[in-house]
C-alpha cells in the first residue's frame, strides 16, 4: 500500500516537476515574441494585428500549467503563524482536514474549464478579435492546468495522509516553504 | 439558502481556512466555488471558468513575470555589490555613511526590480557582513536593508502597482509616477534619520577609518558601476513615463537588457538563466493564481452586499470623508501584520476604491498610498516578509529579536511618511498629473 501510495506520489512530483521546467524556460520564447512585436511596432512601424493577442494567450498558458509546479514547491503563499507553530504530524493533520476545500476549488476548476474547451470545439467558437483565432487550443491550457495543480494536492494529500496516521514522512522532502527565496 | 447563511459561510469559511493555513489561492477558491453553488446553485459554476479565463488573458499582467526574470537576472549579475562598493568610496568617511549607501543601493535596485525580497536578501549578503565588520551597530545596519528593501514595491516598476491598476481601472503608468516621488520622500526620512542619529552617537554608525577611505580617482573609477543600472533604468522606466511602451512592452525589453548587461559582466551562465526562469515561474505563478480565486470570490461581493456592508461601516465613522479615508488606512495596517499584501489587494480594493472615489478621493493617491501602507505590512511582526528573509540570510549572532527591534524605528518613519502624504497629497500627484494628463 505504502509502495504504491510512494509510486503515485512520485509519478506526480516527477510530472509537475518535468511540465514546470519546460513551462518555464518557455519564458524566453515570450521575452523574444514581447521584444519582436516591440521591434516591428516602434523599429519598422509595422506592428502585426495578431502579436499582442497570441502574446496573451501564451502568458495564460505559462500561468495556467505552472500551477501544479508552484504548489510541488509550496510556493502558494499563506498565513502561516498558528501554523507554522504546529509540529509537523499536526499540520499534516490539519491540512488533511481542510483538504476537501483544495480539491473542490481544483475539481470545479478543471469540470467548467473542460466544459467551455469542449462546447468551443463543438460550435468551433472563435476569438471575437481582428485575428479570430479558434478557441479551442487557447482554451485548453485551462483543464490541463487545473488537472495538474488537482493532481498536485492530490498527492500532497497523499503524503499528508501518511504523515497524520504514522507520524513520519512518505519519502524524503522538506515540509516548510523555503523562506530564503524571494516572493513579492 | 439565505442570503445571510451564505455570507457566513463565505466568510467564516475563508478566515477558518486562511487561519488553519491554507494557501490563499484555496481558501478563496474553495469558500467561493461553494458559496456560488450555495447562492445561485450548480450552474453557476459556469462563471468560474469565464472568470480565470478573462483574467489569466490580460496583456497588462504579462508585465509580472517580465519584471521578475528582470529583477532575478540583475540580483544575479552581482550589480549589488559593485553599488555597495561605490557607495561604500564614496559615502564610508561620513557618520553612518554605510548606511545611508544601503538604503540608496536599495533604491537603485528597487527601480531595477518589482519585487522587496530581492534587495533584502541581496544586500544582506552584500552589505550586511561590511557594515558589521565596520563596528556598525546591528540596529542600524539591519533596519536599514528590511526598510530600503521594502522600497522595492514602491519605487517603480512594481509588480503590487501592475495589479492594483487592473483591480482599480487606475493607469498603471500614472501609480508608477506617483510612486517615484513617494519613494523619494521615504528615501529622504531613511538617510536623514541615520546621518542625524548616527551623529548624534557614532558609535551607531562610525565613520571608516582615513587609512581604509578611497582617493579621488578611486571614487571616479568607481562610478563606472552606476552606468549599467542607469541606463536600464532609463529605457524601462523612461518608454513608460514617455508614454512610448506600455509596461508589458517594456519589461520585456528590460528582461533582454537585464540579460545583456549580465552578459557584459560575463555573469550569463546557462545556469543563471535556467535558475531565473524557474523563480520567475513560482513567484508568477503564486500572484496569478490568487487572481484567479480573488475573481470569483470577489464577484461574490456585491451579491452578498458586502460592499454595502463595508459603506454602512465606514460610514459610521467620525470625521466625514476623513474618517472613512484614516479607518481604511487603520484597516490595512492591522490586515498588514497578519496577511500578504496582494492578499490584502485582492480582499480590500474593489470594496474601498469604489467608495473612496465616490466621496471625491484620486484614485492614483489612494493607490499609492495603499502601496506605502503596504510597505510597513513587509517590516510589522508577526508576518512581515523581509523580517524573515532577514532571518533566513543573516549571520550567526543576529537573533529574531535583534531584528524585531531594528525595524522600529524605520516603520515609525515610514508611518511618518504615510501622514505627510496625506495631508500633503501633491507628493504623490504632482508628477503624475504634471506628465499625463
Amino acid at each position: 500500500m505504502v509502495a504504491v501510495m510512494r509510486m503515485f506520489v512520485r509519478t506526480i512530483d516527477g510530472l509537475n516537476g518535468f511540465v514546470g521546467r519546460a513551462v518555464a524556460l518557455g519564458l524566453l520564447g515570450l521575452i523574444a515574441l514581447v521584444v519582436w512585436e516591440v521591434f516591428l511596432r516602434y523599429g519598422l512601424n509595422a506592428p502585426t494585428t495578431w502579436g499582442n493577442e497570441l502574446i496573451t494567450y501564451l502568458f495564460a498558458a505559462y500561468i495556467l500549467l505552472g500551477g501544479g509546479y508552484t504548489l510541488l514547491h509550496r510556493d502558494h503563499v499563506s498565513m502561516d503563524i498558528v501554523y507554522s507553530s504546529l509540529p509537523p504530524r499536526g499540520q499534516a493533520t490539519i491540512d488533511v482536514l481542510t483538504a476537501f476545500f483544495v480539491i473542490v476549488y481544483c475539481v470545479v476548476l478543471m469540470q467548467q474549464t473542460w466544459i467551455m474547451t469542449y462546447e468551443a470545439l463543438e460550435r468551433g467558437q472563435t476569438a471575437n478579435s481582428d485575428w479570430g483565432p479558434p478557441l479551442f487550443p487557447v482554451y485548453l491550457a485551462m483543464p490541463i492546468g487545473a488537472a495538474l495543480i488537482l493532481l498536485q494536492a492530490v498527492a500532497k494529500l497523499v503524503r499528508d495522509l501518511h504523515m497524520a496516521i504514522t507520524g513520519r514522512p512518505l519519502m524524503g522532502e522538506r515540509r516548510t516553504r523555503d523562506r530564503g527565496e524571494p516572493a513579492l | 439558502m439565505s442570503i445571510e447563511l451564505v455570507t457566513l459561510l463565505l466568510f467564516g469559511s475563508f478566515l477558518l481556512l486562511m487561519i488553519a493555513g491554507v494557501p490563499l489561492v484555496f481558501a478563496l477558491g474553495g469558500s467561493a466555488v461553494i458559496g456560488t453553488y450555495f447562492l445561485w446553485g450548480p450552474n453557476a459554476l459556469y462563471a468560474v471558468g469565464i472568470r480565470t479565463f478573462s483574467s489569466a488573458t490580460s496583456f497588462v499582467l504579462l508585465a509580472i513575470p517580465m519584471f521578475i526574470f528582470m529583477g532575478a537576472m540583475l540580483e544575479r549579475s552581482g550589480i549589488a555589490g559593485d553599488l555597495y562598493e561605490m557607495m561604500q568610496k564614496w559615502l564610508g568617511a561620513l557618520n553612518g555613511g554605510l548606511a545611508v549607501g544601503t538604503v540608496l543601493v536599495c533604491t537603485i535596485f528597487a527601480a531595477l526590480v518589482g519585487v522587496s525580497g530581492a534587495a533584502t536578501v541581496t544586500m544582506a549578503m552584500v552589505a550586511l557582513p561590511s557594515m558589521l565588520s565596520h563596528n556598525y551597530s546591528k540596529g542600524i545596519s539591519l533596519g536599514c536593508i528590511a526598510g530600503g528593501g521594502a522600497l522595492g514595491v514602491l519605487i517603480p516598476p512594481s509588480v503590487m502597482m501592475i495589479v492594483l491598476g487592473l483591480y482599480t481601472n487606475t493607469s498603471v503608468g500614472m501609480l508608477f509616477l506617483g510612486g517615484i516621488t513617494a519613494g523619494m520622500v521615504i528615501v529622504l526620512l531613511f538617510a536623514l534619520y541615520i546621518l542625524i542619529v548616527c551623529a548624534w552617537k557614532p558609535e551607531l554608525g562610525p565613520a571608516v577609518p582615513v587609512a581604509e577611505r578611497a582617493s579621488w580617482p578611486e571614487k571616479l573609477r568607481a562610478l563606472r558601476s552606476v552606468i549599467m543600472p542607469l541606463a536600464l533604468i532609463t529605457l524601462v522606466l523612461g518608454s513608460i513615463v514617455g508614454g512610448a511602451a506600455t509596461p508589458s512592452e517594456a519589461a520585456g525589453i528590460g528582461a533582454l537588457g537585464a540579460m545583456i548587461s549580465a552578459a557584459s559582466r560575463r555573469k550569463l551562465s546557462w545556469e543563471a538563466v535556467y535558475e531565473s526562469c524557474k523563480i520567475t515561474l513560482r513567484l508568477s505563478c503564486m500572484v496569478m493564481w490568487i487572481v484567479f480565486a480573488a475573481a470569483i470570490f470577489t464577484s461574490l461581493y456585491a451579491a452578498v452586499g458586502a460592499d454595502q456592508l463595508v459603506r454602512d461601516a465606514l460610514s459610521w465613522l467620525p470625521g466625514g470623508k476623513w474618517g472613512v479615508l484614516v479607518g481604511m488606512q487603520v484597516i490595512w495596517i492591522v490586515m498588514g501584520a497578519f496577511l500578504d499584501p496582494i492578499g490584502i489587494m485582492i480582499l480590500t480594493a474593489p470594496l474601498f476604491f469604489p467608495l473612496a472615489v465616490s466621496l471625491g478621493f484620486d484614485p492614483v493617491w489612494l493607490g499609492v498610498l495603499f502601496v506605502v501602507n503596504m510597505e510597513m505590512a513587509f517590516l510589522t511582526p508577526p508576518f512581515g516578509f523581509n523580517l524573515f528573509y532577514l532571518r533566513s540570510v543573516v549571520p550567526k549572532g543576529v537573533t529574531m529579536g535583534d531584528i524585531y527591534k531594528s525595524v522600529a524605528p524605520f516603520v515609525a518613519l515610514q508611518a511618518l511618511a504615510l501622514v505627510l502624504m496625506i495631508i500633503f497629497p501633491g507628493l504623490i500627484t504632482w508628477l503624475p498629473y504634471t506628465l499625463l494628463r
